[in-house]
């Protein structure tokens, strides 16, 4: 699993651009929320982005996702300027209980992808069926959000954006409001997904060992207004593990560099 | 409790009124324009088997439904556009408001002007007392909606008018359906009021006549037959929402 170590990204062999973000700034009323971001994203990569609150992370996230228009500066996706949503970019939020649609099913909601997309309905329903086995939520196919663990309705999220067959998949703190072992099972699921698709992943989140467990690169940002602290590159092997990954001497000298960069210790 | 436990102990008020009325009437402690309840029921049981009941009661529901669905279709409509468009609402708000403080029954003199005697008068009456219940319940559904989920419809880049079907009438369904409910309890008043008043049709014409014709017994029974109507509307339409809206509740 996880194939994409074969021709990691850090290696150069896929180099195309796929996110190009240009000295972005992002400012509400008075308030300066962003200065000067730059920074690419590879084709394929999975990056993450961490930094304090106050730090613009959600911001930047969605600016990428076309929901914000910088103020200054631009994001394009390829060869696009992004100034509304676009296709091949899909969007998990970290409120699965206020992003999914409380009156369909799980089948329902993972069904709204693919009516964007125009897919005929009869292709529909094998469509489905082959996402949810991919998530592991074929049991669920006719529950309703609300009847779902926060676990459990954070993956129909993720098999809806899953859905979508998008080139790029953004992630906005999607397992901040989870318990523990939940969030390392949907760790290893993303790792798993990432690896068996060509996507390119950017991963918000607030946890400094997510950030390094999951990351090909982490861009941390500071905050007050939001700007990059660092770009750091992590060489660890994968597939990675809960628990040889997370006792890696490269691990925890990351944990340290992060540690300090971040104010904590 | 068991159904037929819970139907007993229902029946319960009722009958013990029906007694005590009984009793007093033919101990002559009531007057006679009360009728008393062996008589009315006599009387019900005539206008069953003669069919004038389900005749009236029929022009009333055909008439109330019919101004409803007028209703409701006009206020859903103005419901989704002043719940979404922030500056209609502050341009057109307070001017609702004050059309609706006026009682509706308060405009039949002017809707007999407009549309004279007949099932125009009483549908235009009813769909204009039902607009203001379900317009409201509307607006509040379409301005209650998560913006979370409409981040998504724009992720997924559905088009204004999709992102109204697919999301905001759904947002908002569970609390249209309760405007939807209270506006047919507002019909059926509506409707009977004007029948009363002006409209020379209906249960509601039934009533009047029968009482200034000396027929007390037949008022009543009347009267009876609507509560029933207007119990089982109720009691329809909360069912449906409930086989509806079981997702709303958690």
């Amino acid at each position: 699993m996880q194939q994409k170590t074969l021709f990691d990204t850090a290696h150069g062999v896929l180099s195309h651009t796929v996110l190009d973000v240009r000295s972005v700034g992002v400012t509400f009323g008075s308030r300066e929320v962003m200065r000067d971001v730059s920074f690419s994203v590879t084709q394929g990569d999975f990056i993450t982005i961490v930094g304090p609150s106050g730090s613009g992370k959600t911001t930047l996230l969605r600016a990428l996702a076309g929901l914000t228009t910088p103020t200054t500066g631009s994001v394009r996706f390829k060869d696009r300027e992004i100034r509304e949503p676009q296709r091949e970019v899909a969007v998990v939020f970290q409120d699965y209980n206020r992003a999914l649609l409380p009156w369909r099913t799980v089948s329902g909601n993972i069904a709204l992808a693919l009516e964007a997309r125009r897919i005929p309905r009869a292709e529909a329903p094998a469509r489905i069926a082959e996402i949810l086995r991919r998530v592991g939520l074929t049991n669920h196919a006719d529950d309703f959000p609300k009847a779902l663990s926060g676990g459990l309705q954070q993956r129909v999220q993720i098999a809806r954006a899953l859905a979508q067959e998008p080139e790029v998949l953004l992630m906005d703190e999607p397992f901040g409001a989870l318990d523990a072992m939940t969030r390392q099972r949907l760790q290893d699921e993303i790792l798993e997904i990432w690896g068996s698709t060509p996507t390119t992943v950017v991963f918000i989140t607030h946890d400094l060992e997510e950030a390094i467990y999951l990351g090909n690169r982490i861009i941390v940002l500071e905050a007050d207004p939001g700007r990059i602290g660092a770009d750091i590159r992590v060489e660890l092997p994968r597939p990675r593990n809960q628990l040889t990954t997370r006792e890696d001497e490269r691990f925890l000298a990351i944990r340290h560099r992060l540690f300090g960069l971040l104010g904590h210790g | 409790m068991r159904a037929p436990a819970a139907f007993l102990r229902a029946a319960l008020l009722p009958l013990a009124i029906f007694v005590v009325w009984e009793a007093f009437a033919r101990a002559h402690a009531l007057p006679d324009s009360l009728s008393r309840p062996t008589t009315i029921f006599a009387a019900l049981g005539a206008e069953l088997l003669d069919g004038s009941l389900f005749a009236m009661t029929g022009q009333t529901l055909v008439s109330a439904a019919a101004g409803w669905a007028i209703g409701a279709v006009l206020a859903i409509a103005c419901g989704i556009a002043v719940g979404t468009i922030p500056a209609l609402r502050a341009t057109v708000g307070p001017a609702l408001e004050l059309m609706r403080s006026v009682p509706p029954v308060a405009l039949i003199p002017i809707a007999l002007l407009v549309c004279g005697l007949g099932p125009k008068l009483e549908i235009s009456m009813v769909a204009f007392a039902v607009f203001w219940p379900i317009i409201i319940f509307t607006a509040a559904g379409v301005r209650a909606i998560d913006p979370r989920v409409l981040d998504v419809a724009r992720v997924l880049r559905f088009s204004p008018g999709a992102r109204i079907v697919r999301f905001v009438l759904p947002a908002a369904s569970a609390l249209i359906a309760v405007g939807l409910r209270i506006g047919a309890g507002i019909a059926l008043v509506v409707a009977v009021t004007t029948e009363i008043i002006a409209n020379p049709s209906g249960i509601g014409y039934g009533i009047a006549f029968s009482a200034t014709t000396l027929r007390p017994d037949q008022t009543f029974a009347d009267l009876l037959a609507l509560a029933v109507v207007g119990f089982a509307i109720n009691a329809l339409l909360v069912a449906g929402e409930r086989r509806l809206f079981g997702w709303a509740r958690a």
